[in-house]
């Protein structure tokens, strides 16, 4: 009896407690550093992130430049991008994925082959959470904080932004949400991600467009139940009425 | 900072002495240095995501606490205070200091109590005990970005935790003991971001935190003991739309004195 209690006692000395059951993972320190103007990236040795460096880098510095232009804030950084070789070097559930930590101005995302618009798109998703919080701050719906980040994605180097957005939105009308229910975070993770994601993505790539950033930025922040009258106190407009003159816009659009 | 906190616990460690081991009633007050590191976190199913970036800062810490002990039953009451700065940012691969303003200040509360049971486990003088605490706290941290963007965040939590302790009470000068909590966190979180436009954030969140100390005691006196305890704290906080995790070490030099 004595020794099992000390036995229990000791068990829980020695376990950490629940911190060390739920905590993060230690800091992983198997990097090679490239350093780029705003962004520095952390690659691999010898992986194909360390081979296709540069232009990464180019790809994330016209994204920076881009958003911040867009946002009209001041610059951030320096920002830190994690390339990892594959989903389980990143602990990610599939390979096209990213994870952004905008406090500690840092993000990570699987980067394999090949070298195109699905790598470039997602690495700029992932590098814009940062770049969009830093500057705005935090958004008040997943909605506007996924959609957002897709929505700003610069075109210089791949056509994973309005060019895949806007005809994506015609061609696939049958599978797009109404926006009520996207702008409503009790409903956001009942869609299924890649159509919340990329619906979200076109609604607010045109509303900058049409409208600007100045009014986006007083909707941001605003909460799914704020949403709704934010949008009729800046845009004058109902959320049904701005969708549809948004899909009018994606039926007709012709890159 | 790192010499302010030694000077702290000098003053401390020098305060005339007359000793005693805590039986009965004491007080004590402890001055030390900490390190603090927080990472935000992406997803928050265990284990949950951390950044691959820790923010770090270190600065003094202080604490002054009361307790009442009979044999097998201990109160404790514990008020801490901490500031850090000289914040980093720790890659593990290279260290960035961070701007000047970048800080964390931290006001807690504590109530301790602990029952020990009559056994003795293994050896005569090795005694074990559970118990449970609640602790609130205050919290504020600074963290600036470029372009003259500042965050700052205002957490107040409470939290309720159980205590799994072992003490070595078999010599007469010396003692030692060792503990272990776990408990369950609620927090208000007020985040404000500051840029050209103000936005202030709001919510509600939940968490854990696990406390880990191990103190040894040194009987000066019949009323006086001096005191070294190392402490280590980790814990995550769960908002709305943000979360992250947070980890405190601390070495405290303090005495004791007993009525």
């Amino acid at each position: 009896m004595r020794a099992s209690v000390g036995l229990v006692f000791a068990a829980l000395l020695a376990s950490s407690g629940c911190n060390s059951l739920i905590g993060p993972a230690p800091i992983d320190t198997n990097w090679r550093v490239h350093e780029g103007p705003h962004v520095t990236f952390f690659v691999r040795p010898g992986s194909f992130g360390e081979q296709n460096v540069v232009r990464l880098s180019e790809v994330v510095e016209d994204q920076f430049a881009a958003t911040t232009r867009v946002l009209q804030v001041n610059s951030t950084g320096p920002v830190r991008a994690y390339a990892y070789n594959s989903a389980a070097d990143a602990d990610f559930p599939a390979d096209y994925s990213g994870r952004a930590y905008p406090d500690t101005e840092a993000f990570r995302f699987t980067c394999i082959p090949p070298l195109g618009d699905n790598l470039f798109g997602l690495m700029s998703h992932e590098a814009n959470h940062v770049f969009i919080v830093s500057g705005w701050g935090r958004a008040g719906t997943y909605f506007m904080t996924e959609g957002l980040a897709t929505a700003l994605l610069s075109e210089t180097f791949h056509r994973a932004g309005r060019h895949f957005l806007f005809p994506w939105t015609r061609t696939n009308r049958a599978l797009v949400p109404q926006l009520s229910r996207l702008v409503d975070d009790s409903e956001w993770s009942r869609v299924p991600s890649n159509i919340a994601y990329a619906a979200s993505a076109s609604f607010l790539a045109w509303l900058v467009d049409t409208y600007g950033a100045e009014r986006l930025r007083q909707i941001y922040a605003a909460s799914s139940e704020e949403l709704r009258d934010r949008l009729m106190a800046v845009y004058g407009r109902t959320l049904e009425s701005l969708e549809a003159e948004w899909l009018r816009f994606t039926d007709s659009f012709a890159g | 900072m790192r010499l302010r906190s030694v000077l702290g616990a000098a003053v401390v460690v020098l305060l005339p002495l007359d000793c005693a081991h805590a039986q009965g009633s004491a007080w004590r007050i402890w001055a030390g240095h900490e390190s603090f590191t927080f990472r935000d976190v992406a997803s928050s199913k265990p284990p949950v995501d951390g950044s691959p970036v820790v923010w770090r800062g270190d600065g003094p810490t202080l604490t002054a606490g009361h307790e009442r002990s009979r044999p097998f039953r201990l109160h404790r009451f514990e008020v801490t205070a901490s500031t850090d700065g000289g914040f980093v940012y720790d890659t593990g691969v290279d260290v960035t200091p961070r701007p000047g303003g970048d800080s964390a200040t931290f006001v807690a509360g504590r109530y301790d109590y602990l029952r020990y049971l009559r056994r003795h486990l293994f050896v005569d003088g090795l005694q074990a005990a559970i118990g449970v605490r609640g602790l609130g706290e205050r919290r504020v941290l600074k963290h600036h970005y470029g372009g003259d963007v500042a965050l700052d965040e205002t957490d107040v939590t409470g939290t309720i935790a159980y205590i799994a302790a072992l003490r070595v009470t078999r010599f007469r000068r010396l003692g030692l003991d060792v503990e272990l909590a776990d408990g369950l966190t609620l927090a208000h979180g007020t985040q404000r971001h500051r840029s050209d436009v103000e936005s202030i954030d709001v919510s509600w969140g939940a968490g854990w935190r696990t406390d880990v100390a191990a103190r040894a005691d040194v009987r000066l006196t019949s009323r006086t003991s001096i005191q070294v305890s190392y402490r280590r704290e980790g814990e995550g906080l769960l908002f709305d739309h943000r979360s992250y995790t947070s980890g405190r070490r601390g070495v405290m030099v303090g005495v004791i004195y007993a009525r």
